[in-house]
């Protein structure tokens, strides 16, 4: 072989991204071969520096109907909503200051009769502490979050992780409504004061991100999601400061929870006792109909759960063309002339579903973008005139001949 | 029919035309007439222009009367197929004063030429509906119509001087 010979080698990571490297051998066999392994081996090196394992949530069982269970004590140095979820403390016994709760949802201690429930809760917190660690160590990261993205995956930190006062960290779900994100502490965490946690596009759900913290948890900062189990390796407690939001749960498995200063909501991500869903529906009744080739747009929405909900077509097929965004919109530029049946499932922030039944129908383009066009051999116009020139040629001809 | 001599020639030829444009219109708009004859017609000519369409590669769907394209559709309706113009056309060859075989001849070579004329026409129009919308109702309204106007008459024209001819000068 006198001639350069492009090797193509592409192989698939782990996290499901490709990975091509293509090099350009010399004219011998042996030389092939070497840049063969060698393209391999830069391949292998790059998935496995590749910044995502593939992360499962763990079962929570019955630590689910909690928004913040506490092993000594919970305090709120204030007000504190919790949206949805009880408020629980064992082997404690204390739960002290005020929590507005939801409807259905109630603080349980060892002395409310829920001893059996709480200690079941913990085991659940405990086996879910073990469940992540098992799925590290993923990708070590450095401390400061503030100001970084992360893709799902199971991220580890050798020590300490941060997010710096007013910095934002992004997690970035690539349009994987579903994604999980897992993140090993290896110390202690702190969200500081206006730090932000947010998901790329608001494409996320709060109760899929897992925060397995060594030690303690002190979230400051404005928005945190995630379910975070502190004391993971010793003494460990969670603080939530003055108005923070920590959409998903506190737990300790070793500790306190407190909450400090006032203002703050924990929860969102708790099934109803007993684990029933709300009636979620999803609206509009009916989708207008398309035209093939002009725009289309509609959005979807729900109630009646726990916002925000992640919307997604459960069944059947949508008009090619048209796609549905987790958010709900319903958009894009039919294709193809149809009707076209499918189911919309809007699921809320605690995964409990709702759907409704859609027929869209598409119609062909007219010239002017409406029904089909139709084409008159002659119009009104078009065919007087023909009645007239064949009408003067008519007379004319005769009278010629006649003539 | 045999060779007339009126005294008012062109008057009797545009009574006779008008009358004959009535009985085609009245009795094309009866339901019979509509349901069995025009309207599979219709689609007689929905179905060549698809095989039109089909043999220069154009992917094409046909339901009922409309002509689909993967984009733009059209609808050939009763007045798309042609009919109208032939009728017209028809009547005129009718109200002309020639010989029985001149105007058989006419009318056949006539209808055939509008309707070759109308399947070249639709199957332009979904092709242009398709490729290049913007120039569809300027080729539908003003070249088309011009285009088949000047087609009838042109062959009314060329029929009523070289074929009806030499019996009306036979006989005056």
């Amino acid at each position: 072989m006198r001639s350069s010979v492009a090797s193509l080698v592409v192989v698939t990571c782990c996290t499901g991204t490709s990975f091509a490297a293509v090099t350009i051998a010399g004219r011998f066999r042996m030389q092939r071969m070497q840049s063969f392994l060698v393209a391999a081996g830069l391949a292998a090196f790059l998935c496995g520096a590749s910044p995502a394992l593939g992360a499962t949530a763990p079962t929570l069982v019955e630590l689910k109907q909690f928004a913040i269970l506490g092993s000594s004590t919970v305090t709120s140095a204030g007000i504190a909503t919790i949206p949805n979820g009880d408020v629980g403390v064992s082997p404690g016994t204390s739960i002290t200051g005020s929590f507005v709760l939801s409807p259905g949802f109630a603080q349980r201690t060892p002395l409310t009769g829920d001893a059996a429930l709480l200690i079941s809760a913990q085991n659940d917190a405990s086996n879910a502490s073990t469940n992540l660690l098992a799925q590290g160590p993923g990708t070590t990261i450095l401390a400061q979050l503030g100001g970084t993205t992360r893709t799902p995956g199971v991220y580890s930190f050798t020590s300490t992780a941060d997010i710096a006062n007013n910095n934002t960290f992004t997690l970035d779900a690539g349009g994987d409504p579903n994604a999980v994100w897992i993140f090993l502490v290896g110390s202690a965490i702190t969200a500081n004061t206006g730090s932000n946690v947010v998901f790329l596009n608001g494409v996320g759900n709060p109760c899929n991100v897992f925060w397995r913290v060594v030690s303690d948890a002190t979230l400051l900062g404005l928005n945190f999601p995630g379910t975070v189990i502190a004391g993971a390796g010793g003494a460990g407690s969670v603080t939530v400061g003055n108005g923070a939001n920590l959409s998903g749960r506190a737990v300790s498995l070793t500790a306190a929870v407190t909450t400090s200063g006032t203002g703050q909501t924990i929860g969102g991500c708790s099934a109803a006792p007993g684990g029933g869903c709300p009636l979620i529906t999803v609206n509009p009744a009916t989708l207008p109909n398309g035209t093939i080739g002009t725009a289309y747009s509609q959005t979807i929405t729900a109630s009646g759960g726990a916002a925000p909900y992640t919307f997604a077509v459960s069944s059947g097929t949508l008009p090619p063309g048209l796609t549905l965004s987790a958010g709900g919109l319903l958009s894009g530029t039919p294709t193809t002339i149809g009707t076209f049946s499918f189911t919309i499932t809007a699921t809320d922030l605690i995964d409990c579903p709702g759907s409704r039944d859609y027929t869209i129908v598409i119609a062909a383009a007219g010239p002017a973008g409406g029904g089909p066009a139709g084409g008159p051999t002659l119009d009104s116009f078009g065919l007087a005139i023909l009645l007239v020139l064949l009408a003067v040629a008519g007379v004319f001809a005769v009278n010629r001949f006649t003539s | 029919m045999g060779i007339e001599t009126p005294r008012k020639p062109g008057l009797l030829f545009v009574a006779r035309f008008l009358a004959a444009l009535i009985v085609f219109y009245v009795v094309s708009a009866l339901g019979p007439v509509n349901d069995h004859v025009v309207v599979p017609f219709t689609e007689l000519v929905v179905s060549a222009s698809a095989f039109l369409l089909r043999s220069v590669h154009q992917p094409i769907d046909v339901v009922g009367t409309v002509i689909r394209s993967p984009h733009f559709a059209l609808d050939v309706r009763n007045g798309c197929n042609g009919v109208e113009a032939m009728m017209v056309l028809a009547a005129a060859m009718l109200a002309f004063p020639a010989t029985l075989r001149s105007r058989l001849a006419g009318l056949l070579a006539g209808s055939a030429a509008i309707q070759i004329l109308n399947l070249v026409r639709v199957g332009s129009l979904v092709w242009l509906g398709e490729h290049h919308r913007e120039f569809f109702d300027f080729v539908h309204v003003g070249v088309w119509q011009s285009i088949v106007i000047l087609a009838a008459v042109s062959m009314f024209v060329f029929w009523s001087w070289k074929f009806a001819e030499k019996p009306l000068a036979a006989r005056s």
